[in-house]
């Protein structure tokens, strides 16, 4: 998501508009300010278009925070204003990292009072010390969230903001932080990316405020916007490190001269956090100042094709701060998985379709930006996805709505919801029928805001009563949006027993946390959908439970 | 030619310690001590020691104990150089007062005595930066330098860097006392530049930008505010102001040597070694071409077909207009002679330097072939040669045309050089001595310069001066001097901002001892300690 709406705004700006219309140009005029509701001065804005036939442009705040775009083609678009030390603000007043609101323009039409008020960024500081008190120079100070992502928790990085180092005296200070909840950890005698320089301090292990070792047992840092929190000092855990050593190949017997990483085991507590390794070009490498723990040690090569993953292999380990050497890791060309798709009870195009091989067990996910394959759909329905490894979920991740994953078949074996493993040639499947139904169930209905809110703020989600279900991407996990009537339509869905309910508007799969439907589980009424039939709900919505 | 360079000068890189051939001694070494504070001597704890070796990766670094002590063992026999850090101190290498002084390196087979490693306390840097409107500029690369003096002029040379905060603010830590100023240039290093969307590379001219400022916001060096600090110093209010300037235009017009328009395609870099800026432009028939670009020091760089043409321009904020003559080049061949023992296997390059560093490194290589030759074509004046990939135990002794030493006797520029004899030799030299003091007792601590009679030859200081340490017992030793004619002189302090300067040199004169160095020499000399000779 993210990702995406990144890419389009990046997209939209390639090109500045010098485009004549051959209808009357139309205009939005705005002001930016700062909070305090003086002008933002010299502040930019660009102008973003929702239709990529139309194109963006960029200019600058005037002295009274003034901004114009003229010669506008009618359509509809919407306003970024950005300024340093402010957090991006869209026009509607979100944040760059979800959907603004639009400004529709119609031919010759001034639109006027397009304004955005800036929110200011918030810090978090504080001093990294040793174990006598003195200060730590060089620590990597990260401020992270705690997401649940793809059926897992995960520490994501803050959006706008990044890591930082501390200074001779210990400080440091992390920006261009929104307002929430953050994991401030604090990482020194690692690779440092992206300099590749390595500030080699032997001794001390990754550190959550304030002064864990375990993700679970850091304290979260609650920032308001536009506040700067000092926390209180902490010191880094004085570990034994060691060095882990050991040459990579391929299943060719090629050095791998990229994407290493070791990573603590999530069974152990992990929380996605990755360590590089110093590879030569023989394929020798070398991780340093690891602290003791579970680790597995994941090699891949990275997908080549969108149906083609890489070479993969992966070692699990124990450090006790004993240095290791001479560790051979020896990926593997991966599993062969081909086959064909029938649809029923529709039709669509081949290319609307993506059925991926899902991880199921974290600890063998390829390395952070390693993406996994997905089919690409001949004409004929037929897939072929090869360079698998590891334990893998046959999953529908894009379809027109109203599409599910009705079945899964190996020689006439149902593996629908069943996990598999996939990493040597004996384990390809080469006739894998995969049955696409646009049959599902459905739920539909109203839901009916509390006064003063439009129903638009809220998402409705509908979960298997089966615990067992609930993983990322399972056929039976499905949200969808709230209109402004307050109308929700939930479709594909097979046949079980669900909940239904509606909650403040999500994005991505933060809700699938298990937490979350456990507590929404325990108030809601059991419903039966069927496939085929439309299950009708007006529901009130309900709140999140408290973190 | 008034402020000719030397045409071609040949100098060799690899100065790689001579050693007799010793069977690798199957044994490891250790190295042991103490990190203390330079002024208190008191221990200090948790400071980082690494040893580094010539060569390849040294073994993790380690940390000193609560009495300072460290003790790395497990080295393979070699000559090492230990770096010791600690937050809020000078990190220093063993044998240097001061961070621009040369180390000691220590050869380690077996156990060797302790060794005291005193960190001088650092001092520190802090400002702020702002823009016109008084905003903070967040996200900008800070540097604090020294001025350094060469025959080239001056130029900063930077130390220590800092990023600015969201409040603008940055902190330089860690330097050595001495005299610095500071520099800063916003622009494309923002780290999120992409998502902002702006494209610094091509900005149209009259685009908003930056030059690079120093403090107190000035864009000439010979006005920046020097900063005295003294050890511990930690000083604050060291803020710059930025003012938007318009991106100026450059206008180009290329000519071959007759004067007629040419084409040609045109490469300038900046000197901005963080942004690593360059633009490409292509001149067509009609011999000119414009491009915006930011202020500041550009090399430029034009080929096409009638030839090459490179030299540094320096931008201001007004428009410019550069006129360019293509020409042609030389073309230097010759062949590689080998004296004393048997031809090394090693692979040699020949490499072209252009003598406009250090701002710029622009270097082309050929290969030498099997049968010893080596041919380049299209050397630009004012150029130097060098030999690159020289085993252990060789050195350059001298480049031959027409039996005349052009390293010493530059020929004329542009001159059509065929047949030059690049010698290298197996005979080692060497200059070894003693430092003697008031008393004619030996002088501790003291520190020795060696440099060419010759003042002209400074314009390569790598291959004609050296900068060494005396041992504790006042002796030294110099290797791989070239044969000639020098001057020798023992301080106790060495400004290593312009110790390759002809003024410095010069004004060490009077206490200085000159001799002459044969090829193949060990010379012995002595020295007396020219005592609070300071120029």
């Amino acid at each position: 998501m993210n990702a995406w709406w990144i890419a389009v705004l990046i997209l939209a700006q390639a090109v500045p508009s010098a485009q004549v219309p051959a209808v009357p140009a139309g205009s939005i005029h705005g002001h930016v300010s700062r909070p305090d509701g003086g002008p933002a001065v010299r502040a930019r804005v660009r102008l973003v278009p929702n239709a990529a036939s139309s194109r963006g442009d960029v200019t600058i705040t005037d002295a009274d925070g003034g901004y114009v775009f003229d010669r506008l083609p009618p359509g509809s678009y919407r306003v970024v204003a950005e300024k340093t030390g402010f957090i991006s603000t869209q026009y509607g007043g979100r944040p760059l990292d979800q959907m603004g609101d639009s400004v529709e323009v119609d031919a010759g039409e001034r639109v006027e009072r397009v304004d955005i008020v800036l929110a200011r960024q918030s810090a978090i500081m504080g001093r990294i010390l040793d174990e006598n008190g003195e200060p730590v120079e060089g620590a990597r100070v990260h401020a992270q969230q705690l997401r649940y992502v793809g059926g897992r928790y995960r520490l994501v990085d803050a959006f706008g903001s990044h890591d930082r180092l501390t200074d001779d005296r210990g400080h440091f200070r992390v920006y261009g932080l929104q307002a929430g909840s953050y994991i401030v950890s604090a990482v020194v005698g690692q690779i440092d990316y992206p300099s590749n320089a390595m500030v080699s301090l032997p001794g001390y292990a990754p550190t959550f405020y304030p002064g864990r070792q375990r993700v679970s047992e850091a304290e979260p840092v609650r920032v308001a916007a536009g506040q700067d929190v000092e926390i209180p000092d902490f010191a880094l855990a004085r570990v034994r490190t060691a060095r882990i050593s050991g040459r990579a190949l391929s299943s060719q017997g090629e050095p791998i001269t990229g994407g290493l990483v070791i990573r603590p085991t999530v069974r152990s507590g992990g929380v996605g956090e990755e360590f590089g390794a110093r590879i030569e070009r023989d394929g020798t490498f070398e991780f340093r100042n690891i602290a003791p723990g579970e680790y597995v040690i994941v090699a891949s090569k990275g997908r080549l094709q969108p149906s083609v993953e890489g070479e993969f292999g992966a070692t699990a380990l124990t450090v006790d701060g004993s240095d290791i050497e001479g560790l051979n890791i020896r990926t593997n060309a991966g599993s062969t998985i081909a086959g064909h798709v029938v649809l029923q009870g529709g039709n669509a195009p081949p290319g609307a379709f993506k059925i991926e091989p899902y991880p199921v067990d974290p600890d063998f996910d390829p390395p952070a930006g390693g993406a996994i394959a997905q089919t690409e759909l001949t004409a004929a329905l037929d897939f072929r996805m090869s360079g698998i490894s590891g334990p893998r979920r046959l999953r529908l991740t894009e379809a027109p709505d109203g599409w599910m994953l009705e079945s899964v078949r190996v020689n006439g074996q149902d593996v629908t919801d069943a996990t598999l493993s996939f990493g040597t040639s004996d384990e390809s499947l080469s006739d894998v029928e995969i049955v696409l139904s646009f049959a599902g169930g459905e739920v539909s209905g109203t839901v009916t805001a509390p006064r003063g809110l439009p129903p638009s703020v809220y998402s409705v989600i509908v979960f298997s009563e089966d615990p067992n279900q609930w993983y990322a991407d399972s056929r039976y996990l499905k949200a969808g949006p709230v209109a402004a009537d307050g109308r929700f339509d939930v479709r594909g869905l097979p046949s079980g027993t669900y909940f239904v309910v509606a909650i403040p508007r999500v994005e991505g799969d933060g809700w699938q946390e298990p937490r979350v439907l456990e507590a929404l589980a325990a108030t809601a009424p059991r419903r039966l959908v069927t496939e085929g039939q439309t299950l009708s709900l007006v529901l009130k919505p309900a709140a999140l439970p408290r973190r | 030619m008034p402020g000719a360079v030397l045409a071609l000068i040949c100098i060799v890189l690899a100065q790689a310690p001579q050693r007799d051939l010793v069977a690798a001694a199957p044994h490891t070494g250790a190295v042991s001590g103490r990190v203390v504070d330079a002024d208190t001597t008191t221990p200090l704890r948790n400071a980082r020691v690494a040893a580094v070796p010539d060569q390849g990766d040294g073994p993790d670094p380690v940390l000193t104990d609560a009495d300072g002590r460290f003790r790395i063992a497990g080295l393979p026999p070699g000559r090492y150089l230990l770096v010791a850090s600690k937050p809020g101190y000078v990190s220093l290498r063993y044998g240097a007062r001061r961070a621009l002084d040369p180390p000691q390196p220590i050869d380690v087979s077996g156990e060797i005595p302790p060794l005291d490693i005193r960190l001088p306390r650092g001092a520190a840097l802090s400002g702020r930066l702002f823009d016109e409107l008084g905003d903070p500029i967040p996200d900008v690369r800070v540097t604090a330098g020294v001025v350094m003096h060469t025959s080239g002029g001056a130029r900063m040379t930077a130390v220590r860097s800092a990023d600015t905060d969201d409040r603008g603010e940055y902190r330089i830590a860690g330097l050595p006392a001495g005299t610095y100023v500071v520099s800063a240039r916003p622009g494309p290093s923002a780290p999120d530049g992409m998502v902002l969307g702006i494209d610094w590379m091509n900005a149209p001219s009259g685009a908003p930008t930056y030059e690079r400022l120093y403090h107190p916001s000035t864009p000439a060096l010979s006005q920046a505010r020097q900063i005295r600090l003294s050890a511990g110093d930690d000083v604050s209010g060291v803020d710059l102001t930025f003012r938007q300037v318009q991106r100026p235009q450059l206008t180009v017009a290329v000519r071959d040597s007759t004067g007629a328009p040419a084409t040609a395609l045109i490469d300038l870099r900046s000197d901005e070694v963080v942004s690593g800026l360059s633009h490409q432009v292509r001149v067509d028939a009609s011999g000119s071409a414009s491009l915006a670009i930011d202020p500041g020091d550009w090399l430029l760089h034009a080929s096409g077909p009638a030839g090459q043409a490179l030299l540094p321009i320096t931008i201001g904020e007004a428009d410019a207009q550069l006129s360019v003559v293509l020409t042609r080049g030389t073309t230097i061949s010759g062949r590689i002679l080998y004296e004393g023992s048997r031809k090394p296997a090693a692979l040699l390059l020949v490499t072209e330097r252009s003598l406009f560093p250090p701002r710029f490194d622009l270097s082309e290589s050929v290969r030498v072939a099997p049968d010893d030759t080596f041919t380049m074509t299209g050397v630009r004046d004012p150029r130097q040669l060098q030999v690159d990939g020289l085993p252990p135990g060789w050195r350059l002794k001298g480049v031959f045309l027409d039996g005349v030493d052009v390293m010493t006797m530059p020929p004329q520029p542009s001159a059509q050089m065929t047949d030059v004899k690049v010698v290298l030799t197996s005979a080692p030299s060497e200059v070894s001595g003693t430092v003697v003091g008031e008393r004619g007792s030996a002088a501790a601590n003291a520190q020795v310069l060696i440099y060419p009679k010759d003042a002209s030859l400074l314009v390569n200081p790598e291959r004609w001066a050296r900068w060494t340490h005396a041992d504790p017992h006042g002796a030294f030793v110099v290797r791989d001097l070239p044969a000639g004619s020098y001057l020798a002189v023992a301080l106790t302090q060495v400004d290593g901002t312009r110790w390759t300067t002809r003024e410095y040199l010069d004004a060490l004169r009077p206490h200085a001892v000159a001799f002459t160095l044969a090829d193949g020499e060990r010379r012995m000399i002595a020295v007396a300690l020219a005592a609070g000779q300071q120029p």
